[in-house]
């Protein structure tokens, strides 16, 4: 079995004149927390979504759970969850209603259904707000349906794009801590985000810039190696210089 | 008086630097009209009908040939029986059954009355009451010429206006009144409910302008756009549809832009209750352009319609400005005989524009 | 399938919830049926008719009496000369002046022919041929009755018309608005409702999920043919019991066409939300589709008047074909065997819209 989820080689995307993702490489380890880290317009979600199957690449090589992308997109998706930053919940249908619907799409059954639910209810305690339409529910509570609505099926690899925007610091911290534990049961988690302390609590990580990659490591190596305190230091040095270059 | 100017300044950039929506404001109007003027005929050619002769005199195979040499109808054939051709209405390949009855011939000779049966398909009864109405046309000319003369009580007719009773002349200025409104009530519609959307009108707010001066920066342009139009618009129905034009240009001119007024005025109202552009453009086509074109005696003539649906006309635009365009283009009326309905419009145009301006106050 | 399911109990969750969907689908056809019944009429009544008699005798009387009595006329005695008539008219105070002659009963008596004149406002030329012809007759009938006898013979005309033998104009607009109401509703509220999901995201995050394409559209498409099913039914029974329409052909075709016509409206709303990214993109183009649709399907205008090349662009307007069907089940009663071509028709508009706005609505999907 293969070690790597999710392998990159060589992928461009590109919108008529515009290159927003420029030959980039990299590699997911299974059960890692990867992220990718740039500012926005960086390139970051349209690789998400290439990954995910869902935007046809221009060119380069993509495996994703064994699977080519784009050729086999339709077999990765039973195998990935995805949630985006706008939370992509349907806001006129309870929070109850959005997890049966997404179970069904997944193919969830009945009875695996109840079972996920209460477990993710263990840690994300969203029992309360479970008959509440979610036009109704705070920020928070959104993004905690929104991620349970990725995980019913329990995929082997999650994507979270910039899955913190617009929280507040208490509720980005517990998020994370949700994360750590999906991570440490074997799923691993491609995460975007543009917040430096985040940076922080991935396993690896590649900054990107203007579709490129800037940096791959650990978020150690990097402040090691760069001589500096914090990611965002780390974030500065290398997207400051490259506009230094240009 | 500067702070308008600028916001003024603001409006028209807005404008020109979306060069999509001034195509379609600037240009289609006047492909619709180009193409629906053509579409918007009530008179009827070509009608289709089949004979059933029991008599076989010259007399009514003339009647018959003096049918298709007119140019409205047009023989498909000829049945043994009412049965056979009535099987031809069902299945609409004619509109009407001329069934001549045995001796007719004969019975005219000995000075009786003849009557021939027209059976008519009543699915489409518009249709076959023009029919009728044709065919008898015919009959009576056709019996001045073939009967001995006798005392003549004739009975001349005199169309006014519109001699050759074209029916483009009639629809086509409806067709502009339509249209203009239309533009009028779209535009500004979107206007101040985009502002809410992107939330710009908060930044109005803290600007030391009265909510008067914004509803009448946000007229202006489009006011002048509109009035562009109308004279696009009209200027095709004059030269290419050639619809007459026997009054002043002067009259014409001040109530297009008094109609204008209006239909931006309620665009702008319509405007500050949306809560969203796509509700603006919703009840800008149910409350504008539904009614114009059905309630406005566009096609369908007011006095025809049930009193409580006519006393709903009172409250349309469209009616009045009908009113007023036929009335100048073919009649070539001046303000002596439209002034209560430009009245009518400068009413309206004036109320929904201080509705407008309260309810902007609130909202600021 | 159970995907499809999914979906379905969705859309009617949404539906529900949405108050203003729901008196979309009911409460505006009933009422612009009602209103719209009335309006469409071509009947003309109330006609301003100007009198002006320069004989003022029996005879005359007699002449304004039958005219009056016809039921179609507002009488007003106008006393003007000949070129006065055309300010008569350009006040709109009169439709139509006639002029009886001085010294026409006198005339008649001596049979030695005598001219009224007929001065109609003529700028809506079908009313105008309209009036003419009321008034014509009722003058010709009117001059029979004195001359009876006397009168060189003539042929004359008796009529009668086939399904509609009172000629009411409301049973051939309602079954054209019932068309076009199914129309409108179908179209806006399936365009609407995959827009929305555009805007929200929603349709990216379904897009992620193992749902096919295919299968996204038809449980979208399924709870809406059913409420565009109930809304032509209210509508046409409105139709039946308000205004009598009668109902003579079977109900199976007309359930099957109003099936293939909804799968047809619902595949046009679904091109329409492919190719559009708000809410106001899907009005401006289902509204402008929707003007098409009426003024090229017959509902309002014959077609028959219209340039040839109009008239072939009405040929590619499925709501043509549906109205034409609609009128012929409830007036002609006709059976299979007439309605072949027309349901022919109505299925090939049916399966090539569905099948162009599926493959559109994929390709776009993955972009």
């Amino acid at each position: 079995m293969n070690e790597y989820v999710v392998e990159v080689k060589n992928l461009v995307k590109k919108f008529g004149d515009v290159t927003a993702v420029n030959n980039i490489s990299f590699s997911v380890r299974k059960g890692e927390i990867f992220g990718i880290i740039g500012a926005n317009g960086a390139g970051k979600t349209t690789t998400i979504r290439m990954l995910c199957g869902i935007l046809p690449p221009t060119s380069g090589i993509v495996r994703v759970s064994g699977f080519k992308i784009p050729r086999e997109s339709h077999k990765v998706k039973s195998k990935i969850g995805y949630m985006s930053q706008k939370f992509s919940l349907y806001e006129d249908l309870t929070a109850l209603e959005n997890l049966e619907l997404f179970a069904a799409l997944y193919g969830v059954n009945n009875r695996d259904f109840h079972s996920e639910i209460e477990r993710l209810n263990q840690f994300l305690e969203f029992k309360p707000f479970l008959n509440s339409l979610v036009s109704s529910l705070p920020l928070g509570w959104k993004q905690r349906i929104a991620l349970s609505c990725a995980l019913l099926h329990r995929p082997e690899l999650i994507f979270l794009d910039e899955p913190t925007s617009g929280v507040d610091p208490v509720s980005r911290r517990s998020f994370w801590k949700i994360i750590r534990k999906l991570s440490g049961a074997g799923q691993t988690i491609i995460v975007t985000t543009h917040y430096m302390e985040e940076a922080e609590y991935c396993d690896r990580l590649t900054i990107m810039h203007e579709g490129r990659i800037l940096a791959l490591d650990s978020p150690d190596s990097l402040k090691t190696s760069l001589e500096k305190e914090s990611m965002e230091e780390v974030f500065v040095s290398l997207v400051g210089g490259s506009l230094e270059e240009v | 008086m500067r702070k308008s100017k600028a916001f003024l300044k603001k409006e028209f950039l807005h404008l020109i630097r979306d060069p999509k929506s001034l195509f379609l404001i600037s240009l289609l109007p006047v492909i619709m009209l180009l193409f629906y003027g053509y579409v918007v005929r009530m008179d009827v050619k070509n009608i289709k009908f089949g004979v059933v002769n029991y008599d076989h005199s010259q007399f009514f195979e003339g009647l018959v040939s003096d049918m298709e040499a007119s140019s409205y109808f047009t023989r498909e054939g000829e049945f043994p029986s009412l049965k056979e051709c009535e099987k031809w209405i069902v299945k609409g390949k004619v509109d009407a059954c001329l069934i001549i009855p045995s001796n007719g011939y004969k019975k005219l000779l000995t000075g009786k009355d003849t009557e021939v049966l027209l059976v008519l398909d009543g699915s489409d009864s518009n249709l076959a009451t023009t029919v009728a109405n044709y065919f008898h046309a015919f009959l009576a000319k056709f019996n001045s010429k073939h009967m001995p003369r006798g005392p003549e009580f004739r009975f001349s007719v005199v169309n006014f206006f519109n001699p050759e009773l074209k029916s483009s002349h009639f629809f086509v200025p409806g067709l502009a009144a339509i249209f203009l409104m239309m533009i009028c009530a779209m535009l500004t519609s979107i206007t101040i409910v985009k502002e809410k959307e992107i939330g710009s009108l908060k930044l109005l707010r803290l600007a030391p302008v009265s909510p008067f001066q914004v509803i009448v920066v946000k007229l202006l342009p489009y006011l002048f756009l509109a009035v562009v139009e109308a004279s696009l618009i009209i200027a095709v129905a004059e030269l290419w549809f050639r619809v007459p034009f026997r009054g002043s240009l002067l009259s014409l001119g001040v109530s297009i832009f008094i109609y204008m007024f209006a239909g931006l005025s309620f665009g702008v109202f319509l405007s500050t209750i949306a809560s969203s552009q796509a509700i603006a453009m919703i009840l800008s086509l149910v409350l504008t352009i539904l009614p114009s074109v059905l309630l406005s005696g566009f096609i369908f003539p007011i006095k025809s319609m049930p009193v409580l649906l006519q006393a709903l006309t009172y409250i349309i635009p469209a009616r009045y400005f009908l009113i007023i365009i036929r009335g100048i283009m073919l009649m070539g009326v001046g303000f002596k005989e439209i002034y209560r309905e430009l009245v009518f419009l400068m009413v309206f145009a004036i109320f929904f524009f201080v509705i407008s301006t309260f309810r902007l106050k609130r909202e600021l | 399938m159970r995907r499809i399911l999914a979906i379905v109990k969705k859309e009617f969750k949404q539906m529900r919830r949405q108050k203003q969907t729901l008196i979309l689908l009911f409460v505006v056809p009933v009422v612009q049926l009602l209103i719209f019944g009335y309006v469409l009429t071509t009947d003309v009544k109330n006609i301003d008719l100007g009198i002006k008699d320069s004989d003022k005798t029996v005879f005359s009387r007699h002449l304004i009496d039958k005219i009056s009595n016809s039921g179609y006329f507002r009488i007003k005695y106008v006393d003007t000369t000949p070129r006065g008539v055309e300010e008569l008219l350009k006040k709109r105070k009169v439709d139509a002046v006639l002029i009886i002659p001085e010294g026409f009963m006198r005339k008649v008596l001596r049979r030695e022919g005598s001219q009224a004149q007929l001065i109609v406002n003529a700028m809506d030329s079908n009313i105008a041929s309209i009036v003419t012809g009321y008034i014509m007759r009722i003058f010709e009938n009117f001059v029979a009755g004195i001359l009876k006898g006397s009168a060189p013979a003539k042929v004359k005309m008796i009529y009668t018309a086939w399904f509609n033998p009172e000629l009411k104009s409301v049973y051939f607009m309602v079954p054209g608005l019932a068309g076009l109401i199914i129309t409108i509703i179908c179209t806006l509220l399936i365009g609407f409702s995959i827009v929305r999901e555009k805007e929200t995201s929603t349709l990216e995050q379904l897009s992620i999920t193992p749902i096919k394409p295919h299968e996204l559209l038809i449980g979208k498409m399924i709870p809406y043919a059913l409420g565009g099913f109930l809304s032509i039914t209210l509508a046409l029974m409105v139709g039946k019991l308000w205004f009598h329409v009668p109902m003579r052909g079977s109900y199976l075709l007309l359930f099957g066409a109003s099936f293939l016509y909804i799968l047809t409206a619902l595949s046009i709303g679904i091109l329409i939300a492919t190719f559009s990214t708000s809410l106001l993109q899907v009005l401006f183009l289902s509204w402008f589709s929707l003007l098409f649709a009426i003024m090229l399907s017959g509902l309002l205008i014959p077609i028959r008047n219209m340039p040839e090349v109009i008239q072939f662009l009405s040929n590619l307007t499925p709501l043509k074909f549906y109205i034409k069907m609609l009128r012929e089940i409830f007036l002609k009663g006709g059976g299979l065997n007439l309605m072949l071509m027309d349901i022919a028709i109505l299925s090939l508009f049916a399966v090539v819209f569905v099948l162009i706005s599926s493959l559109l609505f994929r390709k776009r999907l993955t972009v």
